[in-house]
């Protein structure tokens, strides 16, 4: 105790770390002020993405930090007096370190608490959340940190300080943001996927830059510490070798069992995990659809399945991904072979009948063909895997009926293009299922519980949502939404005068029980930002929910005849630029639909824009081109 | 009893200590080299700092470094003191203090006393950085006294210091008790002569002689001779000049040799004489 003491007055005294120690301090502050000022239209969230925005710079400045500290014992002559002393050397980087990491733990405790009181004071309390504000600060800024000042410890054994600092810009190097384009330069110009690497040396927290995920947070799953495990040990590698100078066989033993150590966190680090990822990695990132879909040009086709399922049971165990068993009872088969539509994530690994019999099947993205010889009643499908913007963790769960995470029957154009999310999902013939979840969460599902994390019933989907959700009943319905988007400026009551004037005013919707706020990464479509099932109603988001039902009744050809409508009214110069492009490339379908609609608009004005509207509005399943191609002014 | 056996160091295969074996009882000893002899390589393999010192010095019989209370039996200055510069004297001494597992209640005294010893007991307060050379150098003793240590190491104790800390050294090292083992290194003749009850000669890296002053001192006996430099230079003896001074207006040399016949010139040589008529020898 009297050794750190003295070490805390040694850094006390010194002017530089406490300067230092101080501009880290006044960058936090500085950052949360924003949230902290408007603390009536913030989520804790956002004060928690600004506590955790600047991670990255608090570990350089205590790399930075350590690295002075410490190499005090070779600026002022001590090193070889320490190193005379048995466990000197150790000693005394071991209380050093312990010094840096006394006032990390400061600085940590400081910032939770900042976030938790913000909380505490805004909000009815949820332990969950106070959990999570714990978690991320642990991880992101003291783990973090922590990681850096080992860095910085380990490079004072440079024997010239200009090599020490030249191997902590280097380290800034690769691990900053910046590192990061290399995997997107590596993998658009030799299509090298370097990204699992890149993400290792990331140490900025995710999502921070985003609006936050308000069901979900900021990710603190396992392979994360399993991350910082691999370096911690690494690095505990490095020290323990040098520091131990004067018993050379248990430095080796303590650093051989450290560098396996972090040899299995690396294992299990690189093993397969459903991360919420808005990194610009195509590949799982946010935009990894439109990259699968669009650029790898995946087969999509549309059949349906000339079978039904009866009865779905679903047992699915939920860690760092999804594993999944699922049992369908099969009715009506009319073919010699049975059609499913699973996302390409989820990879099946063997297909049994009822007699456990193993069956042959074809897969190809998201399609497969299974073969049989005698007509199953049942057939069992293993699978895992995990979807790219469907996360399924333990921290949360985004799985919407319209995703197919488990089997379904026929085979399902899933993607849109246009809308560049997926396409409108098709109601499918109600079924019984039995769903069972084994999540270390609560998990809320559309059908009714029967058990924890347990549900029953039939639907025509299932959707299974966990994280940071709260519930209630308005009018009968229930209501699923994350606590975390509420502020003072849109409170509970506000949220539910805005469902229940919905309701209200959409009568077609009377079947509906249940609605569920479903997180979504990217959700651009409008048929992800809101989805009607037969019985409940998924959306991206409360505010704005009748304008997102109205956007999800058009097909997609009459949304893309309503978005040249609104250009042509509301912003003409970007009408006549998307009008430009158009005639350069004729030979596409949607830029020849632009071409004939401003040909009819050229000829018949206001005429053919009332025209237009009422085609837009109406229940009309003529296609755009054939309504374009075919009016004429009376 | 610190006891070196067989201690071989070499940097980029080039030997820097050969072969050497050494006892040292209690006493205080002068390793007396000229630079670049391996005196510093030798004290740091008997520290342990280098690894070929961890398996070939024995304190009582015990390999030095697997000794329990190891810090509490060596206490070492080294050639390059320093320590922390922005603490005061009494939290650097108690920072080491805490370093060399020292008892806490005892460590206050101790440190008081050790400040005694070294004539720093007013400078309890004041920052490290304050302190002259010779106060640090000073401190560094206070540190390698700390605990009581039974085996004392100096490396160049006394070098860069002015006369009146060189005596103040002195001083405090002719202070310790007798029942330790004192090893100064150094290349300054006068202060092994005023303290070391045994001298060890040091050249390219191996122990070449060692006795009492008396026996170094014997060893230049009829060799050396202060000659007018006219004369020399009409004689062709080797020898090997050890001073010049002018006496009266004559120039004369005070030279080291075995070969000049004019015992009228012979003068008693003294312990430095005796260290260069074995240093030339060899």
């Amino acid at each position: 105790m009297k050794l750190m003491r003295l070490q805390l007055k040694r850094f006390v005294n010194n002017k530089i770390l406490v300067g230092i120690i101080l501009f880290v301090v006044l960058a936090f502050l500085i950052m949360i002020s924003v949230p902290l000022i408007n603390a009536d239209t913030v989520s804790p969230l956002v004060l928690l993405s600004s506590t955790l925005k600047l991670n990255y710079i608090f570990a350089v400045a205590f790399m930075f930090i350590a690295y002075e500290y410490i190499i005090t014992l070779k600026t002022q002559n001590c090193a070889e007096y320490f190193s005379s002393l048995k466990n000197g050397l150790f000693l005394f980087y071991s209380s050093s370190i312990g010094t840096v990491l006394l006032i990390l733990t400061l600085f940590s405790v400081i910032t939770s608490g900042i976030n938790i009181i913000f909380y505490a004071c805004n909000y009815a309390v949820n332990k969950e959340y106070i959990n999570q504000i714990l978690l991320n600060i642990f991880l992101y800024i003291f783990l973090t940190s922590g990681i850096f000042i080992l860095i910085g410890s380990a490079l004072t054994f440079f024997k010239k300080r200009v090599h020490g600092y030249a191997g902590m810009i280097v380290v800034c190097l690769f691990t900053s943001p910046i590192f990061g384009i290399l995997g997107t330069q590596f993998h658009s110009n030799f299509n090298l996927n370097i990204y699992p690497l890149v993400d290792l040396f990331d140490f900025s927290t995710p999502l921070v830059d985003w609006t936050p995920v308000y069901s979900f947070g900021f990710p603190v799953s396992s392979y994360q510490f399993q991350r910082t495990g691999v370096f911690v040990f690494i690095l505990t590698a490095i020290l323990l070798f040098k520091l131990i100078n004067k018993q050379k066989i248990k430095a080796i033993v303590l650093s051989v069992t450290s560098l396996c150590v972090s040899l299995a966190f690396i294992l299990l680090y690189f093993q397969p995990v459903s991360k919420v990822n808005l990194s610009d990695n195509p590949i799982n990132g946010f935009a990894a659809d439109q990259y699968y879909y669009g650029v790898l040009n995946a087969e999509q086709k549309s059949q349906p399945a000339e079978f039904s399922v009866s009865k779905y049971k679903l047992s699915l165990d939920i860690d760092r991904k999804l594993s999944g068993v699922a049992e369908l009872y099969l009715a009506d088969i009319a073919s010699s072979e049975l059609i499913f539509t699973l996302y390409h994530g989820y990879t099946v690994t063997a297909i049994f009948d009822e007699n456990n019999n193993r069956l042959k099947y074809d897969r190809v993205s998201d399609y497969i063909t299974v073969y049989f010889k005698t007509v199953p009643k049942m057939i069992t499908v293993n699978y895992c895997g995990q979807g790219n913007r469907f996360y399924s963790n333990a921290q949360g769960i985004s799985l919407p009926g319209y995703f197919p995470f488990y089997p379904q029957p026929g085979f399902k154009n899933l993607y849109n293009h246009q809308e560049m999310g997926f396409e409108k999902y098709e109601q499918a013939p109600k079924s019984l299922y039995e769903v069972s979840v084994k999540a270390p969460k609560k998990v809320f599902c559309n059908l009714p519980e029967t058990a924890f994390n347990t549900f029953s019933g039939e639907a025509d989907s299932v959707t299974l949502i966990s994280g940071l959700y709260e519930t209630a009943q308005i009018n009968g319905i229930d209501i699923v939404y994350p606590y975390l988007f509420l502020t003072e400026n849109y409170p509970q009551s506000t949220m539910f005068k805005e469902i229940e004037g919905f309701i209200n005013n959409h009568k077609e919707l009377q079947k509906i029980k249940k609605i569920m706020v479903v997180a979504n990464i990217n959700n651009t479509s409008a048929y992800e930002r809101m989805t009607v099932y037969d019985d409940y109603i998924t959306c991206t988001n409360v505010v704005g929910i009748s304008e997102s039902y109205t956007n999800q009744l058009l097909n997609s050809e009459k949304k893309f005849l309503q978005n040249i409508l609104n250009l042509y009214e509301n912003v003409k110069p970007a009408y006549s630029q998307l009008l430009l492009s158009a005639k350069e490339n004729p030979d596409t379908e949607q830029n020849r639909l632009i071409l004939i609609f401003d040909k009819k608009l050229n000829s018949s004005g206001d005429s053919f824009l009332e025209a237009t509207k009422k085609y837009i509005n109406s229940d009309s399943t003529k296609t755009a081109f054939d309504f374009l191609s075919n009016w004429e002014a009376d | 009893m610190l006891e070196i056996k067989n201690l071989n160091k070499s940097f980029g295969g080039k030997a820097v200590l050969a072969d050497l074996n050494y006892s040292f009882d209690n006493g205080i000893y002068g390793i007396l080299a000229p630079n670049g002899a391996g005196k510093t390589t030798l004290l740091r393999c008997i520290t342990g700092i280098y690894k070929e010192g961890r398996k070939t010095v024995f304190y009582n019989n015990d390999l030095l470094v697997k000794i329990k209370d190891y810090n509490k039996i060596i206490g070492y200055l080294p050639q390059h003191f320093g320590l922390f510069k922005n603490l005061s004297v009494f939290d650097a001494l108690t920072l080491i203090a805490n370093f060399k597992g020292l008892d806490k209640k005892s460590s206050r005294d101790n440190i008081y006393n050790c400040l005694e010893v070294v004539n720093l007991s007013s400078e309890v307060n004041k920052k490290v950085r304050a302190l002259s050379g010779g106060m640090l150098r000073r401190l560094g003793i206070a540190c390698a006294l700390l605990g009581d240590p039974n085996v004392i190491l100096l490396d160049e104790p006394t070098a860069g210091l002015d006369p009146e800390e060189r005596i103040r050294f002195k001083n405090i090292i002719s202070s310790l008790s007798k029942d330790k083992t004192v090893i100064l290194s150094t290349h300054i003749v006068e202060d092994v002569e005023a303290l070391c009850d045994e001298i060890i000669i040091m050249k390219k890296g191996e122990i070449i002689t060692s006795g009492t002053c008396e026996q170094i001192r014997e060893s230049a006996n009829g060799k050396v001779f202060f000659v007018p430099e006219e004369i020399l230079k009409k004689g062709n003896s080797k020898y090997y000049v050890l001073s010049k001074s002018i006496m009266n207006g004559t120039n004369y040399v005070r030279i080291l040799s075995s070969e000049f016949a004019k015992p009228e010139f012979a003068v008693s040589p003294t312990v430095e004489d005796g260290y260069m008529c074995i240093i030339e020898n060899d």
